[in-house]
């Protein structure tokens, strides 16, 4: 038993030491056009996003390595420890207000892959290779959704990264399907079930699929006025599929039973 | 300055280009002249593209391919600006060294190639309408964007990139 406990011991500590998601340019200050926005470099404006993610296990990101860190311990299952083998017992991220949140947080930390995260406002969010991006709060653009009722709403930044990271790039990592060819037509759905999770931990409103109005597709829209929703081209296929599927029986704002 | 037409009706050159050693970065601004008599649309989206071949680089300001396996928050139809028939933009692209490239659509999202000179050209797309057709069922989103699409490539010019500062990791 000892033995035993020397060797999860280890792992433990090796859980607590990894670094395997990073901030790209930790040290540089986030985009701020005309200089009237937030002052923050990219370590903390990350920071901020991972800790309402996950607002327990101590989430750091540092401000020179862009290293992702959580608290020891945090993520591991007490069964580890624990007399009755195969018990399972929940970890102190299951057990967090945020579980979906911080046991994603808990995978990419502790995952073989390193994961980056980008602050990126000239382009749009995206999971490419082993990058994510999201905007920063001084983005000129408010990106969005459509709700389960229909609304477009806003997403913010934190939730946009919690998208990318906690849907795709989690999805990714487990090995677990993420089809996002047929996205407008049934596809993207696992990754909106992902961020509806982290919706419901942080009682927002859910996103719609792909049979809710508007097909709970993307959007974006100027802040300065705001300006009209622009959404995501994959809306008009969605509302091609509809036409398709059931005729003109459905409006692309209608919800389909 | 190099100035350069390409099969036909619109032609983009590059009217100035500066070196810039602290940090080091290109400021290039270009001109295209719309010599149809019909207006086109300018993509004018905020992404770059990045082409190196050797000692020729090129910028290419047009809608670009995504790279494989990436998945967009959405997609969405370029930003435009109207050329009348006639009429002429005057647009800039400025790169630092190294550059950062967004990854949705460069494979490399830092490039760093040796200083020296480069031959470097500005690629620019425009449309023949305002927004390109929507997608129909079973194809990509991409497709009528790079159907509507038309592309303009400069005369390259003369550029020096000076010794610069690599990227820490």
């Amino acid at each position: 038993m000892a033995a035993l406990r020397d060797r999860l011991g280890n792992a433990r500590l090796a859980r607590a030491i990894q670094r395997t998601v990073k901030v790209y340019h930790p040290a540089d200050p986030i985009p701020n056009p005309g200089g009237k926005g937030v002052v923050a470099t990219n370590a903390q404006t990350v920071e901020g996003y991972l800790q309402t993610l996950c607002s327990g296990g101590s989430v750091a990101v540092d401000g020179v390595s862009g290293n992702v860190t959580m608290a020891a311990g945090y993520c591991a299952h007490p069964k580890l420890w624990g007399w009755v083998p195969f018990t399972s017992t929940a970890s102190s991220a299951d057990k967090s207000k945020e579980p979906t949140g911080c046991n994603c947080l808990c995978d990419m930390v502790s995952a073989a892959a390193t994961w980056w995260i980008e602050v990126n406002d000239s382009d749009w969010p995206h999971t490419s290779g082993h990058t994510v991006t999201t905007v920063s709060p001084n983005s000129d653009k408010i990106w969005g959704a459509a709700t389960v009722s229909g609304k477009a709403s806003p997403i913010d930044p934190w939730l946009v990264l919690g998208h990318e990271l906690c849907g795709h790039a989690w999805l990714h990592q487990k090995g677990l399907p993420d089809e996002n060819a047929t996205r407008g037509e049934g596809g993207h759905q696992e990754t909106v079930e992902r961020e509806n999770l982290i919706r419901a931990e942080h009682g927002l409103e859910l996103r719609g699929n792909f049979k809710d109005p508007y097909c709970g597709e993307s959007f974006w829209r100027d802040k300065a006025g705001p300006g009209p929703v622009e959404w995501s081209s994959f809306l008009a296929k969605c509302e091609a599929w509809r036409k398709k599927t059931y005729g003109g029986k459905y409006k692309i704002s209608d919800k389909i039973p | 300055m190099a100035d350069a037409s390409l099969a036909g009706k619109v032609i983009v050159s590059i009217v100035s280009a500066l070196v810039r050693t602290s940090p080091v970065a290109w400021h290039l601004e270009y001109e295209v002249r719309n010599t149809e008599q019909t207006p086109i649309w300018l993509v004018v989206d905020e992404s770059l593209v990045l082409r190196r071949d050797g000692q020729r680089i090129e910028l290419s300001c047009a809608r670009g391919k995504m790279t494989p396996g990436a998945q967009p928050f959405g997609y969405f139809d370029p930003k435009v600006v109207e050329v009348p028939p006639g009429g002429s933009v005057r647009r800039s692209v400025e790169i630092a060294w190294p550059a950062r490239l967004s990854g949705l659509w460069n494979a490399e999202r830092e490039v760093a190639p040796p200083p020296g000179e480069y031959e470097v050209s500005v690629r620019i797309g425009h449309g023949t309408t305002p927004k390109p057709q929507p997608p129909g069922l079973g194809e990509s989103v991409e497709a009528p964007v790079l159907r509507w699409q038309k592309e303009a490539v400069s005369q390259p010019v003369r550029l020096k990139l000076p010794a610069y500062k690599a990227a820490p990791e």
